[in-house]
């Protein structure tokens, strides 16, 4: 969401208020193969217990693109830490143990895609 | 580059220690405190560039316990004392404990112990493995208590520790993954962050420095006879 700021010197430039942060996770181990639909609905519900819907409608968490050992999701900066916490609590996913890891943080797409590239 | 270590891991039996080293080294770790018995004694000190330190508990109740400590502190490189009250804190800091241990998460720290650490050189550490599995009614427990434990810790200076106390290498957390398992006690990410990262990572520099003959400032072995 974009609104009209100003600069000192009558300037006026549009700023940015609400920011967001890509985070890809990583499935580090797995009993069995996983599908990311299901780590992204388990991260919300974990969000819920967590922080309650208010800290869930604040999150505004998406999910961008998954593969098969990894998934990008999109959450408001504010709550970064937060959702962050909730990835670190999420340890079985219907019935599945698995481990999961935040590899990176950016705030832009191309950032962390050139990342994704590079490890 | 940051020296991430995770002092407390408690492998239950042999192939989960392949399986945790193997683990810890995806999520960045440079060091692993393994609980250890004498079945493992032929663990290497070092896996792919993990160094690996031998870690045992010893029950602050023990008779005996300075006696302990010394002929522990030979074999293992962390000794580290299971308290349960304030008269555990008490022996096991006389004693020479450098890493003191709750048994379980405590329900109700008192400030008092806070203070006893704060003139010692100790460090008060915390498994959150503990967290993961306790259902929702418990865990709004836990998180009263750390959050009390971090506001006490603050007030006393004292150092605290948060280490994973994994059983298994699901249990197993990136460090600043670990950090954050604390953050919804109300705890400042600052405060996480120097508990998971800063504060291991200076008691392993100490360890090695230790390793090297380092007693304390201006204070070193240079012979043993």
């Amino acid at each position: 969401m974009k609104v009209l700021g100003s600069l000192e010197g009558g300037r006026v430039i549009p700023l940015k208020t609400i920011r967001r942060r890509y985070i890809l996770i990583e499935l580090v181990k797995s009993s069995m193969h996983i599908d990311a639909k299901h780590i992204v609905s388990e991260l919300k519900r974990s969000l819920l217990r967590l922080y309650g819907e208010y800290g869930l409608s604040l999150a505004d968490i998406h999910p961008i693109e998954y593969g098969s050992s990894y998934l990008v999701i999109s959450c408001d900066h504010r709550m970064l830490q937060q959702v962050r916490s909730a990835i670190a609590y999420l340890d079985r996913i219907s019935g599945i143990d698995v481990l999961l890891c935040v590899s990176s943080v950016s705030g832009t797409l191309k950032k962390l895609r050139m990342r994704m590239r590079f490890t | 580059m940051k020296r991430y270590v995770d002092l407390h891991v408690k492998p239950r039996s042999e192939e989960d220690v392949h399986d945790i080293l193997e683990t810890a080294l995806k999520l960045g770790y440079k060091a692993i405190g393994l609980v250890i018995d004498s079945i493992y004694s032929q663990l290497v000190e070092e896996y792919n560039g993990l160094k690996i330190l031998k870690r045992i508990d010893v029950d602050a109740k023990l008779d005996d316990l300075r006696k302990y400590r010394v002929r522990l502190s030979r074999k293992y490189d962390i000794v580290s004392a299971i308290c349960r009250d304030s008269s555990d804190i008490r022996r096991a800091l006389k004693c020479g404990f450098n890493i003191i241990c709750f048994k379980g998460l405590p329900s109700t720290p008192k400030i008092t112990d806070f203070s006893l650490i704060k003139y010692s050189e100790a460090y008060l550490e915390l498994d959150l493995c503990d967290l993961l599995s306790f259902n929702e009614d418990e865990r709004i427990m836990v998180f009263r208590s750390i959050a009390r434990i971090f506001r006490y810790a603050s007030r006393k200076d004292a150092k605290l520790i948060l280490a994973s106390g994994a059983v298994d290498s699901y249990k197993l957390r990136a460090p600043l993954d670990l950090a954050s398992m604390v953050l919804p006690a109300g705890v400042t990410w600052f405060e996480a962050l120097t508990a998971a990262v800063y504060n291991p990572s200076i008691f392993f520099s100490y360890m090695i420095r230790k390793s090297m003959g380092y007693v304390s400032e201006g204070v070193r072995i240079v012979r043993r006879w």
